[in-house]
C-alpha cells in the first residue's frame, strides 16, 4: 500500500485539527502573554516583612494622606488614608502610583550638562562642574537671577529666598496655578490686605464652580464628594466640557469655552438687581459698581456664554447671601489656571454673597516660619508677570508643583543667553530645555514637607522617605550652600543647612504659635497647644498626621473695603480697583476667536499627563483603558461638529493653533461642546509615550494655555 | 475504460479509506500529545528542600492549620512557620524517621530557615489578603488549599517554563478548570468564588 501525498496531507490536517482542540496553542498563547508582562528588566520588589505606614502624597498641593504598604521597607502599594481630614480616603490615580516614580525610566541619576547644537542631548557631569557653571552664570549675567518655586509654602522656599537675598535683581517666581488660585485672587481684591484666606468647607452649603476640578483634582475632592453624598452640599458647575466634576455635580450648566467671566458677571448683575447682596459688601461707590455690571444682561450672557436666562435665574435664586455660598474658579492642573480677570470676576461673587468671614475666612500667619524667610527682601512674582527676556539665570524646581508650566511661557521670559537649571528627579518636560539638570530626590525617597492647597486652611503634612535616595541625589539646600560658597554670599542664618533641620525649625515655630490641631488617623484630634514639644509634633506628623490651622469662628475684623478710588500707600502693593478690567472683558468677548481660527482647543489633564510632574507609566495605561482622560494625539469633538465639518474619524487631521500644529485622530464625544476640540496635555520626554508635544501650549497672551484658538484641516 | 476497471479492482478497502485513517491518526495523535504529553513539558519540577507529612501533624498530633500558619497579633497572616516554631516541638527527634533527623540536623541545630518553595504564592501583580478571606469571609483553609492538610508527602514545586508562575496559581487553565488538585489559586477560581458568594470583584481589588 502506497501512502500518497494526499494521505500525508490528511495526516497533517488531522494533526492540525487535533492541535487546535488541544491545550498546545492556547496554553502557549496564555503563558506567552504572561511572559510579556514580566520582562526581565522590570524591577521586582524584594520579599520581606509586610507593614503599613502613613505618609503624605508629595505630588501636588492637595497633599493627601496616604496609607503605604511596604514589603521589606519598600513601598509597593498606596491608598488613601481613610481618616484623613478633608480627604476621607480619596486618592487620585497619580497618587496611587507615586511609589513607582523612583523607578521611572527617565529617572536622573547624575548631574547632566546640555551638549550639541542641532540635535541637543545631555552628558553626565560632576556636581562641582555644575556649581561652577551656574555660579559663573550668576556672576556674569545682566538679567534677573530667579528661582521658580513650583510649590510655594515649603521650607525650601525660605532657603531659596535667603539665597537670592544676597544679590540684587533677584526674585522667586511661582507658577500661575499658585497665584491665580481663587483665594489669592480674592485677597487681591481688597484695598487693605486681609492676609491669607481659606475656604471653610465645613460651613459651606453651596459651591458655584467655574470649571474648577472640585471633584477631580482640587484641594479636597474627597470632602466635597462626601458632603454632597450626605446632602449637606450643593454643587453648581459652569463648565464647557462634561468633566468628571460636571458629571457628578448637582447641576452642570454647559457654557461656551472661555466664558466663565461672562457668566460670573451676569450672575453678579442678577444678585445686585434682586437686592440679594450681603450687607457686608463694602464697596464705597456702589452706584459705579452697579453701572459697570449693568451691561451684563441675561441676553448678553446668553449670546456670549450660551446660558439662557431661565438657567441663570435658577442658579441666582439658589444663591442667598447667607455667607455659606462660595464661588471657586481655579483651573485644571494640566490645562492651566483661568486668566486673572476671569478669576477676579468670580471672586466678586464671594464678596457680594458675604462669603468673607463665613465661607471664606482669614488665617493667622505663622511667625518665624522658615518657609517665609527673607520674604521682605526678595519679591515673589507670578511667572507670567515677569518682563519677556529679562531672566538671566533661572533655577526651576517644579518636581512637586502639581501643575504644568509650558515651556513656551518660560522660554519667552529667558534672556537670549540665559541659563536654565532644572532641579528634577526625572528628565522630562522643562528639564529637556535646561542647560543643566540636577538630580533631586523622587517621591518617597526623602522626607518633604507638604503644605496644602492655597484655597484651603493652611495645613502641613510630611511625606516620608521610605527608601534611601542614593548618593547621586542632590539636596537643593546643599546646592544652594555650594553656590553661596562659590559666589561668596553670606548666609543670613534664618534657615538651616539641610532640609531636615529646616523642617525641625518649622515645627518649632508651629508649636510655639500653638495654633490649630493635629489629626492622626485612628486617634482623637489634638490641639497644638496641648502637645508637649515640637518633637512630639514631628512624631505625630511622621505617623501620617496632618496639622491644620484654626480658622476664625466669626467674620474677619478686616472686612473687605473695596474702593475704586482708595488711595494706595506707597508701601502697600497695588490692588486692582473694582470694577477691574470690565473693558477688557467686553473687548474680548465681543471679538470672538482670532485670526480665522474658528474652533477652540481645550487642553486638560490627559492620559499621558495630569499635572506638571512625571507620572507612573502604568497609570497612563489605566486611564487609557478606562477612557476617562483624553489622549494628546486624539481630538475629541462633538458629533455635531464632526458632521458639520465633515471630519471622518478614520483619517488624520491637522489641528492648527497660532503657535503650531499637530496631527490628530478624531474621536466623536458628545461631552465636548460643539465647535471645540478636547485634547490631553502631553509631557515632553524621550520615551515613546512622551513623544513631544508639537502644540505650543500657550495662548497668544502668554499667560494662559487652557484654551487655544484652533482650526482643523485634513492632514 | 480499461483504466477505470484497473483502479476499481486494485484498491483495497484500507487503501480506499487511507486518507480518512491518516486524518484520524493525526487528530488522535495531536490530541494525545496536546492533552497528555504537552502539559508536563510546560513545567519544570523542583523538589522541596525536605519532605513534610501534614497528615501526621493534623491527625496523630491533633494540630490545626492555624497552629503552624497563624495570624499575627496585628491580624496579618504569618504564612509559613519559622524553624524556631518547629523547634518548639522538634528540638529533638520524635520517633526514628530519618527525614526528621535530617531536618533537625540541618535546620534546627544550625538555626537555618527552610527555603520552602511556596505553591500558592501569588505573582507580584496580584494582592491577596488572608485576613479578608479567613477572618472576615469565614472561609475554611480547605476551600482554597484543598486537601493539602491530609497529604503524607508534599509534591514537587512546578514552575511554568514560559510565564515563570507556580503551577498552583498559573495552572493549566486550558479547559477552564484545573487539571491538578494543587491548581487551586488561579484567577478563575477567585472570580468564580466571588461570583458564587455575591462578592464584587473589581480589577483593582486584587491587582493594586
Amino acid at each position: 500500500m502506497k501512502v500518497s501525498r494526499r494521505d500525508m496531507l490528511m495526516l497533517l490536517g488531522g494533526g492540525a485539527v487535533g492541535t487546535i482542540f488541544s491545550p498546545i496553542p492556547w496554553k502557549l498563547l496564555r503563558d506567552s502573554s504572561v511572559w510579556t508582562q514580566n520582562w526581565p528588566w522590570i524591577p521586582v520588589p524584594k520579599r520581606g516583612a509586610a507593614a503599613t505606614a502613613a505618609s503624605a502624597c508629595p505630588l501636588c498641593p492637595s497633599a493627601c494622606g496616604v496609607r503605604v504598604r511596604t514589603i521589606g521597607g519598600r513601598p509597593v502599594m498606596v491608598a488613601g488614608l481613610p481618616d484623613a481630614p478633608g480627604q476621607r480616603g480619596a486618592l487620585c490615580a497619580a497618587g496611587s502610583g507615586v511609589h513607582q516614580l523612583p523607578w521611572h525610566p527617565d529617572r536622573v541619576r547624575t548631574p547632566l550638562r546640555r551638549v550639541g547644537g542641532g540635535s541637543p542631548g545631555f552628558e553626565p557631569a560632576s556636581l562641582e562642574d555644575a556649581v561652577g557653571a551656574i555660579a559663573a552664570a550668576i556672576r556674569e549675567t545682566q538679567g534677573t537671577v530667579a528661582i521658580l518655586d513650583g510649590r510655594p509654602g515649603r521650607v525650601l522656599g525660605g532657603a531659596y529666598r535667603e539665597f537670592l537675598s544676597g544679590r540684587a535683581d533677584t526674585c522667586v517666581l511661582v507658577p500661575p496655578s499658585a497665584v491665580r488660585a481663587s483665594m489669592p485672587v480674592l485677597r487681591k481684591l481688597h484695598t487693605r490686605d486681609p492676609g491669607p484666606l481659606a475656604v471653610d468647607l465645613d460651613v459651606v452649603d453651596t459651591i458655584v464652580g467655574f470649571s474648577a476640578p472640585l471633584l477631580d483634582g482640587w484641594g479636597q475632592p474627597g470632602l466635597v464628594q462626601q458632603r454632597m453624598h450626605e446632602g449637606r452640599l450643593r454643587l453648581f458647575q459652569f463648565e464647557a466640557v462634561q468633566s468628571r466634576t460636571a458629571l457628578m455635580a448637582d447641576r452642570w450648566i454647559p457654557i461656551t469655552p472661555g466664558t466663565e467671566r461672562a457668566v460670573a458677571l451676569g450672575l453678579a448683575r442678577m444678585l445686585i438687581r434682586s437686592g440679594r447682596v450681603s450687607p457686608a459688601f463694602g464697596y464705597a461707590d456702589f452706584k459705579a459698581f452697579v453701572a459697570a455690571y449693568e451691561p451684563w444682561t441675561p441676553r448678553r450672557v446668553f449670546e456670549v456664554a450660551g446660558v439662557d436666562e431661565a438657567t441663570l435665574t435658577e442658579v441666582a435664586d439658589a444663591l442667598a447671601p447667607t455667607g455659606r455660598v462660595v464661588a471657586i474658579g481655579g483651573g485644571d492642573p494640566a490645562g492651566g489656571p483661568l486668566p486673572f480677570e476671569d478669576e477676579a470676576s468670580i471672586q466678586v461673587l464671594n464678596l457680594l454673597l458675604g462669603a468673607m468671614g463665613q465661607a471664606v475666612k482669614a488665617q493667622r500667619p505663622l511667625a518665624d516660619d522658615p518657609a517665609d524667610a527673607a520674604s521682605d527682601r526678595v519679591a515673589t512674582r507670578d511667572l507670567c508677570d515677569v518682563p519677556d527676556g529679562s531672566v538671566g539665570v533661572l533655577i526651576a524646581d517644579l518636581a512637586m508643583a502639581g501643575a504644568t508650566v509650558p515651556w513656551p511661557i518660560l522660554a519667552r521670559k529667558m534672556a537670549p543667553q540665559g541659563l536654565l537649571v532644572s532641579l528634577t528627579p526625572v528628565l522630562a518636560d522643562l528639564a529637556l530645555h535646561a542647560q543643566w539638570v540636577i538630580p533631586t530626590a523622587p517621591a518617597f525617597t526623602a522626607a518633604h514637607d507638604c503644605p496644602g492647597h492655597p484655597d484651603l486652611p493652611r495645613s502641613l503634612r510630611l511625606a516620608r522617605g521610605f527608601t534611601p535616595a542614593g548618593d547621586e541625589v542632590v539636596d537643593p539646600v546643599d546646592l544652594l550652600n555650594r553656590l553661596g560658597t562659590a559666589l561668596g554670599i553670606e548666609r543670613q542664618a534664618t534657615v538651616a543647612d539641610a532640609l531636615d533641620d529646616m523642617m525641625a525649625l518649622r515645627l518649632r515655630a508651629l508649636h510655639r504659635a500653638g495654633d490649630g490641631t493635629v489629626f492622626v488617623a485612628g486617634k482623637d484630634p489634638v490641639a497644638m497647644a496641648e502637645i508637649d514639644s515640637p518633637e512630639d509634633v514631628l512624631s505625630m506628623l511622621r505617623a501620617g498626621g496632618c496639622w491644620r490651622t484654626a480658622l476664625a469662628a466669626a467674620a474677619s475684623a478686616e472686612e473687605p473695603a473695596v474702593e475704586a478710588g482708595d488711595d494706595q500707600t506707597e508701601t502697600a502693593p497695588p490692588r486692582p480697583a473694582m470694577p477691574f478690567a470690565l473693558e477688557q472683558v467686553a473687548a474680548k468677548d465681543s471679538g470672538g476667536l482670532v485670526n480665522g481660527f474658528q474652533m477652540y482647543l481645550i487642553v486638560g489633564g490627559g492620559v499621558e499627563r495630569t499635572a506638571g510632574v512625571a507620572r507612573s507609566p502604568i497609570l497612563s495605561k489605566v486611564d487609557q483603558e478606562s477612557g476617562l482622560r483624553p489622549f494628546a494625539n486624539v481630538a475629541r469633538v462633538n458629533p455635531a461638529t464632526v458632521a458639520s465639518h465633515g471630519l471622518r474619524p478614520n483619517r488624520r487631521w491637522r489641528v492648527s493653533t497660532p503657535q503650531g500644529a499637530i496631527t490628530m485622530r478624531i474621536e466623536p464625544d458628545p461631552t465636548v461642546p460643539p465647535g471645540a476640540i478636547l485634547a490631553g496635555a502631553e509631557p515632553q520626554g524621550a520615551l515613546p509615550w512622551n513623544a513631544g508635544n508639537p502644540v505650543d501650549l500657550a495662548a497668544p497672551d502668554g499667560k494662559t494655555w487652557r484654551l487655544l484658538p484652533a482650526s482643523i484641516t485634513e492632514a | 475504460m480499461s483504466t477505470a476497471s484497473t483502479r476499481g479492482t486494485r484498491r483495497s478497502p484500507l487503501a480506499r479509506h487511507l486518507g480518512t485513517l491518516m486524518f484520524l491518526a493525526g487528530l488522535i495523535g495531536a490530541l494525545a500529545f496536546g492533552w497528555i504529553v504537552f502539559p508536563p513539558l510546560m513545567y519544570s519540577s523542583t523538589e522541596q528542600p525536605i519532605q513534610f507529612n501534614h497528615k501526621i501533624h493534623m491527625g496523630e498530633a491533633g494540630m490545626a492549620c492555624a497552629d503552624c500558619h497563624p495570624f499575627r497579633d496585628d491580624g496579618t497572616f504569618a504564612g509559613l512557620p519559622t524553624t524556631a516554631q518547629c523547634a518548639e516541638c522538634h528540638e529533638e527527634p520524635i520517633g526514628d524517621s530519618p527525614l526528621e533527623k535530617a531536618f533537625i540536623d540541618e535546620y534546627v541545630r544550625k538555626g537555618r530557615e527552610v527555603e520552602w518553595l511556596v505553591y500558592s504564592r501569588q505573582p507580584m501583580n496580584a494582592y491577596f489578603s488572608h485576613v479578608a478571606h479567613v477572618t472576615v469571609g469565614k472561609l475554611t483553609c480547605e476551600e482554597c488549599h484543598g486537601d493539602h492538610g491530609a497529604t503524607e508527602t508534599i509534591p514537587p514545586y512546578q514552575v511554568n517554563r514560559i510565564s515563570g508562575y507556580s503551577r498552583a496559581v498559573g495552572g493549566a487553565a486550558t479547559a477552564g478548570r484545573a487539571l491538578l488538585p494543587t491548581e487551586v489559586m488561579r484567577m478563575d477560581t477567585c472570580s468564580d468564588c466571588h461570583e458564587k458568594h455575591g462578592r464584587r470583584s473589581p480589577c483593582l481589588e486584587c491587582h493594586k
